[in-house]
C-alpha cells in the first residue's frame, strides 16, 4: 500500500477511520480488561482492516454470530456475570469490535459511533483526571470527524473542512454545555444498587498490616488526597494523617477489631488546624484525618478510635472539612476489656518479653519505658530500608529485634507495639500517611501513596492515647523530610522518588495546581456546590426542588413563547387575506377622495368609479370582479387571489384630467 | 440506504408520514420559476441514529446520576449541546438554497425523463451531501455558486409532462437529524410518441419508392404513368386531358430526393397513436439517414429540411398532436 492510498483511507473513508476511533476510545480500557481480550480486540481490528483494504475475508453471518456469542459466554465465565462496571464495560468493548467487524453500511457506522460515545462514558467510571478528560476530548473530536465522513455520503469533503466543521460544532456546543453543567438540577444518586460495581482494586492502604505491605506502596506516586489548611500549615513532622487503627496481632499480621472502646472524654487545650480534604476515589471506606481530629463536617462522624469512615466505599471524589489538634488529653480511663485487648500478645517472642519486662522493672513510669525502647532502636544498629531481610520464623518480632535488625516503618511500629504490650502498656498500630508535599502555587498539601506510614499509639493514664513513632528514632529524615532522604540505599528507589530536578518539580507543582482546580470546579460540582453557586449568583437559598422547578420553568417558558410566536404569526396570516387586500384597495380610493358609501355594493361602486376614472376602467373592473368572484363564488382557484393581491398592490389612482 | 428508506421519514409511521406530507402539500403551492428553500418549508426530525443518540444520552445521564460522576455529566451535556447544534447545522445545510429548472431534453414515450435543475447557494456557505429521494447521487453546492442535478421520472404519455414534487433532504454533518423540503416547480418537458417501425412503411422507405403512400418528394420533376395508390391530388390533369391516360406528377428536390411523411396517407391504420408512432420512427430514420424530410399532419405541416432543430420541431408536432 502506498502512502497516498493510505492517506486517502484515513482522511476520506469512514470505515478505516472507525477502526482507529474504536481503538482510541477503548485504549484506556486495555488497562483493565484481561490480556486475552486485548489480543482479541486487536485481532478483530486487523481482520477489519484486511476486509477494508482487500475487500475479502468478510465473515459470514453464521461465523460472526457464533464468534460473538462464544466470546460473550467466555467473558461471562471468566468475569462471573455481566453486572458491575468492569465486567459490563469489558463486554461492551469486545462486542463493539465484533460489530465493527461485520459493519457494512452507514447505519452500522452510526451505531458504532454511538457505541463509542458510550465507551467514552464508561472510561470516566475508571478515571476522571484532566489527562483522561483531555484524551476523551480528542476522541470526541475524532468521533465528530468520523461522523462527518460517514455523512458526506459519496461527496468527498476534504479533511481540513471536516476538522473545521467539527471544531465549529464543538465551539458552539461548549457554552451550552457549561450552562447545562451549572444549572441542570443535580440529583444525588444512586438510582439503582451499585454494590456489585466494585471497580478495579486500587493501590493503597488495606485494613491489615504485615511486613512488606507498606514498603510496596512507596513504589506508587498515585495521589491519595489533597488538603487545604484554612489558616497555618503544620510543619512536616506533624502531618500524621490517620486512617485506621489495628489492635489484633497474630504474630505476623495486624488486623482491626470489631469491638469499639467507650468514647473518650477529649480535652483540647488550644485550637488546632482547620483543613479541607479532597479525597480521590479509594474504593475503601475510611477518611484521612490529621492527628488528632476532634471535629468533622456533617454527614461524617469521628469514631472512638479517632478515625472516620463512610457507609459505602468511596468511588468518586469526596470532600470534607475537619479540625485537629495535637494539644489534647483524654481524662477517662481505658475500659478494662479494651485494655486487655490492647495488651494481648501472641506470646511467642520470649526474648522480647524478657527485655520489656526488664525495662519495666528498671523504670518508674511509662514514659521511661518508652524512652528505653526508643533508645534500644537508636543504639543497637537498626537500619531503615525498603528491602529488609525476610522474617521467616513464627517469633518474627524476636527475629527482627535480635537478628535481622533492618526494616521499614511497619517492622518498627509492630515491634514497638509488642514491646510496649510486654511492658504492660496498652498499645495499637495506626495506619495512614505521613507528610505531604506543599505546592507553593496554591499552598495545597498533596499526599501520595509513597507517603504511606504506620506508627504506634500507647495509652498513658491521664494523657490518653499518645502517638509514638519509632521510625522517627531510627530515621529522623523520614519524619522531617521524606522517604527518599531517609533511605540509605537509594539504588532501589522508584524513579519518581529519585528525580531531583528543579524544573521537573516546578512542572509537577504546576500540573498539580491545575489538577486541584479541576477537582474543585469540575469533579466536585454536585448538589451542594450547585446550591452554593446559585446562592453566590442570586443570594438566595435554593433546594433541589427549586432548582428543578427553575430549570423546567425556563424550558416551558421558552417553549410557550415559541408556540405563541408561531400561533400569533399564523393568526395574523389567517385573517382573511382577500378582505385585507380589498380594504387596501378601498383605502387607496378613499385617499383619492372617492370613498365607498356604506349602502353601496361592490358593483355599484365599480360603476361609480369607472365614471370617475374612465382611463382605469380595466384595472378597476378586474379588481372588483375578481373580488366578487373570490368572495362569493367558492370554486374559484387560489391563484387568482394572488393576482388580485398583485393588482391591488400595483393600483394607483391616476388623476383624470 | 435503499430507496424506500429514503422516501420514508425516519421512525415515523406511514399514516403519520402521509398526513404530514399532505399538510406540507397544502402549505406549499407550486412555484412558477424557482423555489427558495427557507425556514418556512424546511422540515426536520431526528434520524434513526438520532433517536438512538437521544436514548444513549438518557443512559449516560442516568449513569452519571447513579455514580455521581461529574465527567459523565459533562459528557452528557456536551453531547446534548452537540445534538442541538447539529440540528441547527443540518437545517442550515438546506437553508437558503435556490432551485430553478434548467434545460431538460425531450424524450420518447417509455423512456425515463431527466428533469434538470440548477441549485444555487444564497447563504454564502457550503452545502454538503444534499440528497434526493429519486436520485442516488448526492450533490454539494459550493459557497455562492451553482450546481446541477436531475430528477428521473417515468414518462407517462406523449405530450407535455410536468415535473412532480420531489424531496430534497440532508443529514449532514452528523447524521443525527433528517432535514427535508418538498420541491414543486413548474418544469415541463415534451414527450415524443414512442417510435414504432411498421413493416409496410419500412418496405416503402427502403425501396425508395417515392410514389408510395407516405413517402413523397415535393419539387415537380416530371410525370409518369398512374399507378394504383397514387394520390389523386398529384394527378397531372393537363396530361390526362391531352392523352386521356392517367399520369402522376413526380416530385424531387434539387439535391436529390426528399421525403414527406403524411399522416393522412396512413389510412390503413386506425389508431391515431399508432400512426404518430410510425411517423416518429420514420422521422428518426430519415434523420439518421441524413435525408431531407417534411411532415404533414391534418392540421399542420412542416416543410422539408434536415437539422436537429428540424427533427425536434417535427417530433414536437407529433407529440402535441390533438393532446
Amino acid at each position: 500500500m502506498n502512502l497516498s492510498s493510505l492517506k486517502n483511507m484515513l482522511f476520506v473513508k469512514a470505515d478505516s477511520q472507525l477502526i482507529i476511533l474504536m481503538l482510541m476510545v477503548s485504549l484506556p480500557h486495555f488497562e483493565y480488561i484481561p490480556w486475552w481480550s486485548v489480543i482479541l480486540v486487536l485481532l478483530l481490528s486487523v481482520w477489519r482492516s484486511l476486509i477494508i483494504s482487500k475487500n475479502k475475508y468478510r465473515p459470514g453471518k453464521v461465523i460472526s454470530a457464533s464468534l460473538t456469542i462464544l466470546s460473550a459466554i467466555f467473558i461471562y465465565q471468566k468475569s462471573g456475570g455481566f453486572s458491575g462496571i468492569s465486567a459490563g464495560s469489558h463486554l461492551l468493548v469486545v462486542m463493539a469490535f465484533f460489530k465493527l467487524l461485520e459493519s457494512k453500511n452507514s447505519r452500522d457506522y452510526m451505531l458504532l459511533v454511538i457505541l463509542s460515545f458510550f465507551i467514552i462514558a464508561t472510561n470516566f467510571l475508571f478515571s476522571q483526571s484532566i489527562a483522561t478528560a483531555a484524551y476523551m476530548f480528542l476522541c470526541l473530536f475524532c468521533t465528530l470527524i468520523t461522523m462527518v465522513s460517514i455523512n458526506q455520503n459519496k461527496s468527498v469533503v476534504p479533511l481540513r473542512e471536516k476538522a473545521f466543521i467539527s471544531l465549529k460544532l464543538i465551539a458552539f456546543s461548549l457554552p451550552i454545555m457549561i450552562v447545562l453543567f451549572l444549572f441542570f438540577p443535580r440529583i444525588t444518586g444512586p438510582l439503582w444498587n451499585t454494590n456489585n460495581d466494585q471497580p478495579q482494586a486500587k493501590t493503597g492502604l488495606s485494613d491489615s498490616m504485615e511486613p512488606g505491605l507498606i514498603s510496596q506502596l512507596v513504589y506508587s506516586n498515585e495521589l491519595v488526597f489533597r488538603a487545604k489548611f484554612s489558616n497555618q500549615i503544620p510543619p512536616q513532622h506533624k502531618l500524621y494523617w490517620r486512617a485506621i487503627t489495628l489492635l489484633n496481632f497474630n504474630g505476623k499480621k495486624w488486623t482491626t477489631t470489631s469491638e469499639s472502646e467507650a468514647s473518650a472524654v477529649l480535652h483540647i487545650n488550644s485550637s488546632g488546624y482547620e483543613y479541607t480534604v479532597t479525597m480521590e476515589a479509594s474504593n475503601k471506606k475510611w477518611l484521612f484525618l490529621l492527628d488528632l481530629p476532634y471535629q468533622i463536617s456533617n454527614k461524617h462522624h469521628i469514631s472512638s478510635d479517632f478515625t472516620s469512615h463512610t457507609d459505602k466505599a468511596i468511588n468518586s471524589l469526596i470532600q470534607y472539612t475537619a479540625n485537629s489538634s495535637q494539644n489534647y488529653y483524654i481524662s477517662n480511663n481505658l475500659d478494662p476489656h479494651f485494655e486487655s485487648l490492647a495488651l494481648t500478645t501472641p506470646g511467642l517472642n520470649n526474648k522480647s518479653r524478657k527485655l520489656a519486662e526488664k525495662w519495666r522493672q528498671q523504670s518508674a513510669s511509662s514514659e521511661e519505658i518508652i524512652n528505653q525502647a526508643l533508645a534500644f532502636f537508636t543504639q543497637q544498629g537498626f537500619s531503615y530500608t525498603l528491602s529488609p531481610a525476610r522474617l521467616t520464623r513464627a517469633n518474627g518480632i524476636d527475629q527482627f529485634l535480635f537478628e535481622t535488625r533492618e526494616g521499614f516503618c511497619e517492622h518498627y511500629a509492630s515491634a514497638f507495639a509488642i514491646l510496649m504490650r510486654h511492658a504492660g502498656i496498652p498499645s495499637r498500630i495506626v495506619l495512614g500517611y505521613l507528610g505531604g508535599e506543599l505546592n507553593p502555587i496554591d499552598n495545597i498539601i498533596s499526599v501520595d501513596q509513597s507517603m504511606a506510614h504506620s506508627w504506634t499509639e500507647v495509652w498513658i493514664n491521664g494523657k490518653g492515647w499518645v502517638r509514638i513513632d519509632p521510625t522517627a528514632a531510627i530515621a529522623p529524615d523520614r519524619i522531617n523530610l521524606n522517604v527518599s532522604s531517609a533511605l540509605k540505599d537509594k539504588k532501589n528507589l522508584p524513579l519518581h522518588l529519585k528525580i531531583n530536578s528543579e524544573t521537573l518539580l516546578a512542572i509537577k507543582q504546576f500540573m498539580s495546581a491545575i489538577d486541584n482546580q479541576w477537582n474543585q470546579w469540575v469533579l466536585n460540582y454536585d448538589e451542594t456546590h450547585q446550591k452554593k453557586f446559585l446562592k453566590f449568583l442570586t443570594g438566595a437559598d435554593y433546594s433541589l426542588k427549586d432548582i428543578s422547578n427553575l430549570f423546567i420553568q425556563i424550558i416551558l417558558i421558552t417553549l410557550l413563547l415559541t408556540g405563541f410566536a408561531y400561533l400569533f404569526n399564523n393568526l395574523k396570516k389567517k385573517k382573511d387575506p382577500i378582505k385585507n387586500d380589498y380594504q387596501l384597495f378601498l383605502k387607496k380610493l378613499t385617499k383619492a377622495g372617492l370613498p365607498k358609501k356604506i349602502s353601496e355594493g361592490p358593483r355599484d361602486y365599480k360603476d361609480r368609479l369607472i365614471k370617475h376614472f374612465p382611463a382605469q376602467k380595466q384595472e378597476i373592473s378586474f379588481i372588483i370582479e375578481n373580488y366578487i368572484n373570490l368572495r362569493y363564488r367558492k370554486e374559484i382557484a387560489n391563484a387568482s387571489a394572488e393576482r388580485l393581491r398583485k393588482a391591488i398592490r400595483q393600483f394607483r389612482v391616476k388623476k383624470s384630467t | 440506504m435503499n430507496k424506500s428508506d429514503q422516501q420514508n421519514l425516519p421512525l415515523v409511521p406511514d399514516w403519520l408520514a402521509s398526513k404530514l406530507d399532505n399538510w406540507i402539500k397544502a402549505k406549499d403551492r407550486p412555484h412558477p420559476t424557482s423555489y427558495q428553500i427557507n425556514r418556512k418549508n424546511i422540515y426536520i426530525l431526528p434520524s434513526k441514529s438520532g433517536w438512538l443518540f437521544i436514548l444513549t444520552l438518557i443512559a449516560i445521564l442516568s449513569g452519571a446520576i447513579n455514580y455521581n460522576n461529574s465527567m459523565a455529566y459533562l459528557l452528557c451535556f456536551f453531547l446534548a449541546s452537540l445534538g442541538f447544534i447539529a440540528m441547527l447545522q443540518t437545517h442550515q445545510n438546506l437553508n437558503r438554497l435556490n432551485i430553478s429548472p434548467a434545460q431538460s431534453h425531450a424524450v420518447f414515450c417509455g423512456q425515463d425523463i431527466e428533469f434538470n435543475y440548477k441549485i444555487s447557494d444564497q447563504n454564502f456557505q457550503h452545502h454538503y451531501a444534499l440528497c434526493f429521494a429519486h436520485n442516488d447521487d448526492p450533490i454539494s453546492v459550493e459557497k455562492k455558486s451553482e450546481a446541477e442535478f436531475s430528477i428521473t421520472e417515468k414518462s407517462k404519455k406523449r405530450g407535455r409532462q410536468s415535473a412532480s414534487r420531489f424531496k430534497i433532504y440532508t443529514e449532514f454533518p452528523l447524521g443525527l437529524f433528517h432535514a427535508w423540503s418538498q420541491i414543486s416547480i413548474n418544469n415541463e418537458i415534451i414527450i415524443y410518441p414512442k417510435p414504432v417501425k411498421h413493416l409496410l412503411t419500412e418496405n416503402n422507405y427502403q425501396s425508395g419508392n417515392k410514389q408510395s403512400t407516405i413517402v413523397e418528394g415535393d419539387d415537380f420533376s416530371g410525370i409518369r404513368e398512374f399507378r394504383r395508390g397514387d394520390s389523386p391530388k398529384k394527378l397531372a390533369w393537363k396530361s390526362i386531358a391531352k392523352t386521356s391516360q392517367l399520369y402522376t406528377k413526380e416530385f424531387h428536390t434539387e439535391a436529390g430526393e426528399f421525403l414527406i411523411f403524411d399522416f393522412d396517407q396512413l389510412s390503413h391504420i386506425n389508431n391515431i397513436e399508432e400512426k404518430l408512432s410510425i411517423l416518429c420512427a420514420l422521422i428518426i430514420q430519415a434523420h439518421n439517414d441524413k435525408k431531407d424530410y417534411g411532415l404533414k399532419l391534418p392540421d399542420k405541416s412542416i416543410k422539408p429540411g434536415h437539422s436537429e432543430q428540424h427533427k425536434h420541431h417535427c417530433l414536437t408536432l407529433l407529440a402535441l398532436y390533438k393532446s
